[in-house]
């Protein structure tokens, strides 16, 4: 009884949690940057069972190049990595290739993109978290074919059992047919018994939290705890930092997505994370948190709390713990409240516009990425400046919760597990070593900022921002186009309707753009 | 034609499954194309084809012989029979590759042990393999030898599904043998009864050892590397199967105590105790030859040598397995002679009808 009641509690605890990896409902990772010389855009869109086949393909620009694929799980010993092996150029599509991954143990790989061409040879790490995802439901057609071959089996046993047994054939038709039928619904139920197993113990899950308000000193704050483990354990997995955090926040008001919070919790000594509220206004929110462990497996902890109101009247004690300085937040207009069509434009604040430069992505399948751009009063673009290492941070959110993913100009990957991954090529392989070593290196060199590694290249439009960011000169001239756009490669995963949050540094200001779209096709 | 194209399809089919086996313990890589999935699945479904052709000859014969033809009513009946049952398994063999392809999708693509798509492969191939040796034993003229090598690929493809209790490490433990004789007795004493001529079951026997020995001999030949990782086990050619259980001496003994027992029990107790005595003797004293460097060559490809790129396998390569809980006991061997008697009998009794000495 007492058991039962727990696992009761258990069952309608774990149900909070959303059970999937890096991201809700976006498996497909994405990712832009450099490969040595080249600049890669490479999209992964992973099986969504183990063992199973991950379907890659690279575009990277010039002539005579050749793209091999490697995918290494990072549990593996280096040694054990399978050959590189080519990826083919897409006939009818310039400039890009693709190859298909096996991915045979669930956990964190690397797949390794390597470029080799006039310019020299180059390569980079994408990480891919190979995971159980719940399986979709069997198409109408598939569905259709197996009752007519079942159909067939049991219609065809009853006139074999009249052959053989010419003296009672309407017996011996009926039975076989019986026996037959009676196989194949015991084989569904061995089907369907598999299937609840599969979804009950075989999917990915990922670590269920839960959030509360805190309030303390006349202070607001959230505090993020883990639910305990199967053996009690509220013990946090080691995590790496992600553009210098250990954790990123997305706080948004259920139901209306009008309140949207990009904030940095800390850990506390009790090993939980909290963080200061900013000032918004009380109600149900969703909590979306980016974490990366040291094995390198990225994931997005979900889960919702009530945040209360802010105390009224706020004492002289000091702080729990101060605001980082690149939390931020916005607050704007209930989703619904305005027609979809005025959504390309936001009003950022003090007279900037954000423009979404291809709102038309929502019906464009084939486009791969979201553009975005600042203009001032007077419509002249406006020069961004990096923060956290980055030329621009979006959030992305089906309405109904089944998408949420957090992009940035390199795409949807954790570049801690990047990182991770890269550090434990090195360690192993010497010729992924050396690529591997590179690219953390320059990662290391530039704060962890991938734009402005791209921008060495001088290949990528947000590097030019960034590196003008730190150009003393820069502030005096005018921003070139280029300089006032952030990119982020991404394809929506489903069709409806979607909120962007786009999250960009004016001057000194973080400034959220905010988009209602509906999109209508995908991939 | 009819026959021959039937048998050659079936052979395909059970040398594509053999060969898959290998294709994907040595390459891992594989697709609805690969040339061993092509062979099984192009096979089975060949073997329908033919069998809806055998079935219509069996029907033409059937008319013939109310006109008063050389065939009998009974015969053609079991020709039907045969040639239903293949086209039957073909069907079920679609249904397979329809479930397999989805199951594959939504749970992962290495299906676990007796998985719904695994049952419904096993379904499918040991009809077209029992339908096909109907077809073959009821059909006029010389069938024998076909009969007897269809017969050795149904012991193959049941090494095959018997894995991995008929891999050598695990020769010496009762499940091994108590498996081996719920269904090889069986099939031994069905060829002897069901095939014309006085050694069906050795040569059922020795066609099951010249099928597996010759891929054995040949898939080595291939170069092959591991096409994804973690690779454990250095593969560079396509790995061969195991080499093939000593069944051809207790089918000798089978055939014998078939001739010249006269009655149907002592048949079956002299068949079941042969079975017992001669192949748990043979393959307890073989399987430590296996696990030897001796057998270490290209004939017999054995020693330890040969795994799956995945397993990350140590000394137990060359070691008997499950020797504590589940050995060889007295006890077992008395079961094993017991499900010999059960499976001989059944065998005896189902070649007596395959032959229309009863209808």
């Amino acid at each position: 009884m007492i058991r039962s009641a727990v696992i009761l509690a258990c069952t309608a605890v774990l149900a909070l949690a959303n059970p999937t990896a890096a991201h809700v409902g976006s498996p497909n990772v994405y990712y832009e940057g450099p490969a040595g010389p080249y600049t890669v855009r490479v999209v992964l869109r992973p099986p969504s069972a183990i063992p199973g086949i991950a379907e890659a393909t690279v575009r990277v620009a010039g002539e005579n190049l050749e793209v091999s694929i490697a995918a290494t799980a990072a549990s593996a010993p280096a040694a054990s990595a399978a050959p590189p092996q080519p990826a083919l150029p897409v006939p009818g599509a310039a400039e890009m290739y693709s190859a298909e991954l096996w991915l045979l143990e669930a956990g964190a790989y690397a797949v390794r993109v390597r470029v080799a061409g006039p310019a020299g040879e180059g390569e980079a790490v994408v990480p891919v978290n190979a995971v159980n995802r719940a399986p979709s439901r069997m198409p109408w057609s598939t569905a259709a074919l197996l009752i007519a071959v079942a159909l067939s089996l049991i219609a065809g046993a009853a006139p074999l059992a009249a052959v053989v047994a010419p003296g009672s054939a309407r017996l011996a038709a009926v039975g076989s047919a019986a026996i037959v039928a009676v196989g194949i619904l015991l084989l569904l139920r061995q089907s369907l018994a598999y299937d609840r197993a599969f979804r009950s113990e075989g999917l990915f899950e990922s670590m269920p939290v839960q959030a509360e308000t805190l309030l303390s000193g006349g202070r607001r704050y959230v505090l993020l705890s883990r639910q305990p483990d199967e053996r009690g354990s509220r013990v946090w997995p080691r995590l790496v930092t992600d553009h210098g955090k250990l954790m990123h926040t997305f706080l948004i008001r259920d139901g209306s997505l009008d309140a949207f919070a990009h904030v940095h919790p800390q850990p506390t000594e009790q090993g939980d994370f909290i963080v200061a509220t900013p000032d918004l206004p009380a109600g149900d929110y969703l909590l979306y948190a980016d974490i990366t462990r040291e094995d390198g497996l990225s994931e997005t902890l979900s889960t919702t709390f009530e945040l209360l109101a802010a105390p009224t009247d706020p004492a002289g004690d000091p702080p729990l713990v101060s605001p980082d300085p690149d939390d931020s937040h916005s607050v704007v207009s209930a989703v619904g409240t305005e027609p979809l069509a005025t959504a390309a434009r936001a009003a950022i604040g003090d007279g900037y516009e954000m423009i979404w430069e291809n709102p038309e992505l929502s019906s464009d399948p084939a486009q791969e990425e979201l553009r975005f751009a600042v203009v001032d009063g007077a419509g002249r673009p406006v020069r961004l400046t990096a923060y956290m290492g980055m030329m621009g941070h979006a959030a992305v959110r089906r309405l109904d919760g089944r998408v949420f993913a957090h992009l940035h100009p390199v795409g949807s990957i954790s570049m801690a597990s990047q990182e991770v991954l890269a550090r434990a090529d090195a360690g192993a392989d010497p010729h992924a070593g050396h690529a591997g070593m590179d690219h953390s290196k320059h990662a290391g060199h530039a704060g962890m900022d991938h734009s402005m590694h791209a921008g060495h290249a001088g290949m990528d439009h947000s590097m030019h921002a960034g590196h003008a960011g730190h150009d003393p000169h820069a502030a005096h001239r005018a921003a070139t186009v280029e300089e006032s756009s952030v990119r982020f490669p991404y394809e929506f995963p489903l069709t409806g309707p979607f909120r962007i949050w786009v999250q960009v540094k004016v001057g000194d200001t973080v400034r959220t753009g905010v988009f209602d779209t509906q999109v209508t096709e995908v991939r | 034609m009819g026959l021959v194209g039937l048998t050659a399809a079936v052979t395909a089919m059970v040398g594509g499954l053999l060969w898959d086996i290998s294709w994907d313990a040595s390459i891992g890589v594989d697709s609805f194309w690969s040339p061993p999935h092509m062979a099984t699945n192009f096979g089975a479904l060949a073997a329908g084809v033919f069998g809806l052709v055998l079935a219509s000859q069996a029907r033409r014969q059937a008319s013939n012989s109310r006109e008063g033809g050389g065939v009998s009513s009974g015969q053609a009946r079991r020709q039907t029979f045969g040639a239903g049952l293949v086209v039957w398994g073909a069907v079920c063999m679609v249904g397979f590759l329809i479930v397999d392809d989805w199951w594959g999708r939504s749970y992962g693509l290495h299906a676990e042990r007796w998985s719904p798509p695994e049952i419904l492969f096993t379904t499918a191939a040991a009809a077209i393999l029992a339908g096909a040796v109907i077809a073959a034993a009821a059909s006029s003229g010389r069938a024998g030898l076909a009969t007897a090598w269809l017969v050795g690929l149904a012991i193959a493809f049941t090494v095959a599904a018997m894995t991995p209790y008929s891999m050598p490490n695990l020769h010496r433990t009762a499940t091994f043998y108590l498996v081996s004789a719920l269904m090889f007795p069986f099939l031994l004493a069905w060829a002897a009864r069901c095939a014309a001529g006085q050694w069906s079951a050795t040569s059922a026997a020795a066609s099951y050892t010249l099928f597996v020995c010759a891929l054995i001999w040949i898939l080595p030949r291939f170069a092959a590397r591991p096409e994804i990782g973690p690779i454990y086990e250095p593969v560079e050619a396509l790995i061969p199967p195991r080499f093939p259980l000593l069944l051809l001496f207790p089918a000798v003994a089978i055939d014998v105590s078939a001739r010249r027992l006269g009655s149907e029990v002592a048949r079956v107790v002299a068949c079941a105790a042969s079975f017992a005595i001669i192949f748990i003797a043979a393959q307890w004293t073989f399987a430590s030859f296996l696990l030897s460097p001796a057998s270490d060559n290209w004939f017999f490809a054995g020693g330890g040598r040969h795994w799956p790129f995945y397993l990350q396998i140590g000394t137990e390569r060359t070691a008997f397995w499950g020797l504590d809980a589940d050995a060889l006991s007295l006890f077992a061997v008395l079961g094993v002679t017991m499900l010999a008697a059960l499976g001989t009998a059944a065998g005896l009794s189902l070649g007596r009808w395959t032959r229309g000495e009863v209808s």
